[in-house]
């Protein structure tokens, strides 16, 4: 007989109740008293999130999220900054770290995990793939993020859908990789993401899309989902934690010396212009995100999108960016007519050398 | 499989989160991630202890590390008073996958009490990683 799991749809939330919902089914799986749960979650009003050891003032354009009336909260899971409209569903489960058949390194139970979501997602017909280490994307284009948290003897991992996304107010609401002031590298960014309703001819209910995911879950996993609501000792200690997730002691917290600089590099080689935007963390030599546009010629197209997310939070060093970006087109296959390797390491390495040099973009010096 | 390619270093102490313990000569003990902890977490992105005094308690969370978009807590292995931690790590947590024994130590603790029971010499501690490796088929 198959292992039930509670089917958890908590509907629309704030974001302060949703994260304080994350932390309270974490705790409660860990000491036992919660089943395992695959939930739902959507965010009523639309909101941004940071990743738990992310700096709001660094990660959010917060004057633009007060005139739209976007919440702004942390998560308890680890990753970058999220704007999440009306439209876009969450999902998360959360288990045993030991003993459900779950692999203990991450890496391989991202996978795992996202595995199941991908599952879903063919039920609608959409041919997405997991794309390490977090991201399940369409060709390419990202649909879902994900991220986790371990705690005690459990997990939780989870991650969003695009289905309908308002890409417009994301570029508006987040500090991304691209600037602001040229509309050539927004229009660009654009082309990374992708929700369900550019794949599918028509508009599915919320309902449907839940429903071949929960079954995408239910297959990957092998176990059984059953709906149920909060326990009553889950909805006690959710209204007590409430007030702590909607306080500027959380939300702000203590996330001193982080930066996330954008640094943008015009390369031209013969292959042509290869155009690198890189968010940095300088103290800590960081890659936080990279976005690479120019007017190159590199198939397929996505080999592109790839890179950048191989970059993601990878080291700023010239020597071990060389190193990544050679063996990232070791294992990639790819066509390009007089570019090589060397010249995207190039690129991307003086890029990460602008920080050195303190050259911020223009972009920058308004926000 | 075995547990050679991740360096195990005899005279310290190990726990089942991966965490090392070496006891100095004062009754400090310092603390940090095993070899093998960190590559199994990856690079490390950020790193928060919580509060920079207090005391840290066996099998409990110190703070959280961040690698990938995994949060994992730090677990301690013993049972003590927090007396240091590693500045170093604020602004490069990923010293602990560069040298996770020598400059990437994350905590030094006195300790209160007896040893907890579970902690592992370097021979023992071999064997549990490798059987973890092989339980779950892991490179």
């Amino acid at each position: 007989m198959k292992k039930r799991w509670r089917l958890l749809d908590t509907g629309h939330l704030t974001a302060a109740e949703n994260m304080a919902l994350d932390r309270v089914l974490l705790e409660c799986k860990s000491e036992g008293l919660s089943p395992d749960t695959l939930r739902f979650l959507q965010f009523r009003p639309h909101s941004v999130l940071v990743g738990r050891h992310q700096s709001v003032a660094l990660e959010v354009e917060e004057d633009y999220c007060r005139r739209r009336g976007i919440d702004i909260c942390r998560r308890i899971t680890g990753g970058g900054n999220l704007y999440w409209d009306e439209s876009q569903i969450g999902w998360e489960i959360f288990t045993d770290r030991r003993g459900g058949g779950m692999p203990s390194r991450p890496e391989e139970l991202y996978e795992k995990i996202c595995q199941c979501c991908v599952a879903g997602l063919a039920r609608l017909g959409v041919e997405a793939r997991y794309r390490p280490k977090n991201d399940i994307e369409v060709a390419g284009r990202k649909i879902s993020g994900t991220g986790g948290k371990a705690y005690g003897g459990a997990f939780l991992y989870q991650g969003s859908l695009l289905t309908d996304f308002d890409v417009d107010t994301m570029v508006k609401a987040l500090r991304l990789p691209v600037s602001k002031l040229d509309d050539k590298a927004v229009s660009s960014f654009r082309r990374r993401v992708v929700s369900l309703k550019e794949l599918l001819p028509e508009t599915l209910p919320a309902a449907e899309i839940k429903a071949a995911l929960t079954a995408g879950f239910a297959e990957s996993l092998g176990v059984a989902f059953e709906p149920g609501g909060l326990l009553p000792e889950e909805e006690r200690r959710f209204r007590a934690l409430l007030p702590h997730f909607r306080s500027r002691r959380w939300i702000y917290g203590r996330h001193d010396g982080q930066r996330n600089d954008l640094f943008v590099h015009d390369h031209k080689c013969r292959g042509g212009l290869i155009r690198v935007s890189l968010r940095l963390d300088g103290p800590r030599e960081l890659i936080k995100s990279a976005c690479i546009t120019g007017d190159f010629f590199l198939e397929p197209e996505r080999a592109v999108l790839d890179l950048e997310a191989a970059l993601k939070n990878t080291s700023s060093r010239p020597e071990r960016i060389r190193g990544n970006i050679l063996a990232f087109f070791k294992r990639a296959s790819f066509d390009a007519p007089y570019l090589t390797p060397e010249d995207f390491a190039a690129a991307v390495i003086a890029a990460a050398k602008r920080q050195k040099e303190g050259e911020h973009h223009a972009d920058e010096r308004e926000v | 499989m075995n547990a050679r390619p991740y360096e195990i270093i005899e005279g310290l102490l190990y726990s089942e989160d991966h965490f090392w313990i070496k006891e100095e000569e004062n009754g400090v003990c310092v603390v940090g991630l095993t070899d093998y902890g960190q590559h199994c977490v990856g690079d490390i992105l950020y790193l928060e202890i919580d509060g920079e005094a207090g005391d840290v308690a066996a099998g409990r969370s110190f703070g959280s590390l961040e690698a990938g978009k995994w949060v994992g807590g730090l677990i301690s292995p013993l049972n003590g008073v927090l007396r240091e931690v590693n500045a170093a790590l604020s602004d490069r947590p990923g010293i602990i996958n560069e040298d996770p024994y020598g400059a990437g130590w994350i905590i030094k603790a006195e300790r209160t009490g007896d040893f907890p029971a579970g902690l592992m010499d370097g021979a023992a501690y071999g064997d549990f990683v490798e059987e973890e490796i092989e339980s779950e088929g892991a490179e």
